[in-house]
């Protein structure tokens, strides 16, 4: 190291000493006379500069910041957790009235389909139809059903997409069940639109409605356990 | 994720992840290690920046008060210093913004009673004139060098440039302080301390 490099190096971080990069700063310092005393002012220069910039602190300072704090915070932020916890709330929210539209979203389609051919609810005129009939519908979606008198069954469209139309005589009564493979409600719910009543429940093949002529009334009556039992009386075919 | 804990001066560990009233409680214990381990060193910064006593105080009481706001955000003790540097920094730098700060028409500094906080020798009242009329882009990485021991790594991140540029700053700082006390330059500066 020359006498410039130590200058310069001198005058941007005096505080050699504590530099394991500056033992050549030292070595030359302690060679170098001229350089000696530069070092020497320098060092002197800064020890007078830390006096000088010192300015007294006011008294109590520390203890008026935190009263400060105190008095402009009084009422507590809300906190991470609690942000977090209106955005879970706001999400849940958002995602039930997310599942509640799409659950309910069958029902109409559902209905102008029954509405549109209203003859299809009471089945045809000469009653049951064959066996054979009934379980060409439920292969379709692969089904089986163990159930006697149902009087009607096609493949109509709901929505869009295929569903098995069938309706059954239940004693005095007739109701009419789809089956809707493409759709999966989270849970069971009413439909009604004055004309017809009825149920939407979630089935392993989708969903089964079970729908009464509100006229009806002991069949609107009976509709529970007509769910019930329909909802049991079809299943699945495994493997086929 | 990681959790970032901070421990200042063998104090319990403050993890900003908790919830709940403990970790309240340890976010006052921590701010208050800090307002007790670094506010007299911001004053000082803040006196030398705006030359103010009034004003210094408030903007060490803006820094702290913005410090608690974010605290979540500091993510260890030897970071403590700079971070709150640079809020005060930057603090300074809004008061001209939002001129929230009411000033004094009297210069508190020039009242008899404040010689009492300076060391009065003639050396030193005529260094402390001096390094007044030091430009404050010298004069502040010197305040930081000189009186708390930032090195020029420090400096430059806190300053958001070059560690060369710092060590010019600093170097013409030393000389022309130099130079001014030896009667072989005058400092002339626009932006002196009141």
């Amino acid at each position: 190291m020359n006498c410039l490099e130590f200058r310069q190096l001198k005058l941007c971080e005096p505080s050699l000493e504590g530099r394991f990069e500056d033992q050549s700063a030292l070595e030359h310092r302690d060679q170098c006379s001229t350089c000696a005393q530069f070092d020497n002012e320098i060092s002197e220069l800064d020890y007078r500069t830390h006096q000088a910039l010192s300015v007294a602190v006011p008294e109590g300072l520390a203890a008026k910041i935190l009263l400060n704090r105190s008095l402009k915070q009084p009422q507590r932020k809300p906190t991470r957790w609690l942000w977090l916890s209106m955005a879970a709330s706001f999400f849940a929210i958002v995602t039930l009235s997310y599942q509640l539209m799409q659950d309910t979203a069958v029902a109409e389609p559902l209905l102008a389909h029954i509405n549109h051919k209203p003859h299809e609810f009471y089945g045809a005129e000469h009653g049951a139809i064959s066996n054979e009939r009934v379980l060409k519908v439920l292969k379709t979606f692969n089904i089986e059903a163990d159930l006697e008198n149902i009087v009607y069954a096609a493949i109509c469209p709901v929505d869009g997409e295929e569903a098995a139309h069938i309706v059954i005589k239940d004693g005095k009564d007739q109701y009419t069940v789809m089956l809707i493979p493409q759709y999966s409600p989270s849970k069971t719910f009413d439909i009604d639109d004055g004309m017809w009543r009825g149920y939407i429940s979630p089935h392993p093949i989708g969903a089964i409605a079970v729908i009464a002529d509100s006229n009806h009334t002991h069949a609107v009556a009976g509709l529970k356990t007509a769910t019930t039992k329909y909802w049991s009386a079809f299943s699945l075919l495994a493997g086929t | 994720m990681e959790d970032i804990r901070i421990k200042l001066n063998n104090e319990p560990e403050y993890s900003p992840h908790k919830a709940g009233q403990s970790d309240m409680k340890e976010k006052e214990v921590l701010y208050a290690n800090l307002v007790d381990a670094y506010s007299s060193w911001l004053y000082r910064y803040a006196y030398w920046l705006c030359g103010q006593k009034a004003t210094s105080e408030d903007l060490v009481q803006e820094t702290f008060l913005r410090a608690w706001r974010f605290l979540g955000s500091l993510k260890d003790e030897k970071s403590a210093k700079s971070w709150l540097t640079t809020i005060l920094r930057r603090e300074n730098a809004r008061r001209f913004e939002r001129k929230q700060f009411d000033y004094s028409d009297i210069e508190l500094d020039t009242l008899p009673s404040d010689r009492e906080d300076f060391d009065t020798r003639p050396e030193i009242l005529a260094l402390r004139n001096a390094l007044r009329l030091l430009p404050v882009k010298y004069r502040e990485p010197l305040v930081l060098q000189v009186l708390e021991g930032f090195n020029l790594e420090e400096i430059a991140n806190i300053f958001d440039i070059p560690r060369n540029t710092v060590a010019t700053r600093l170097h013409r700082a030393r000389q022309k302080l130099r130079k001014h006390l030896n009667g072989e330059e005058e400092l002339q500066n626009k932006d002196e301390l009141s």
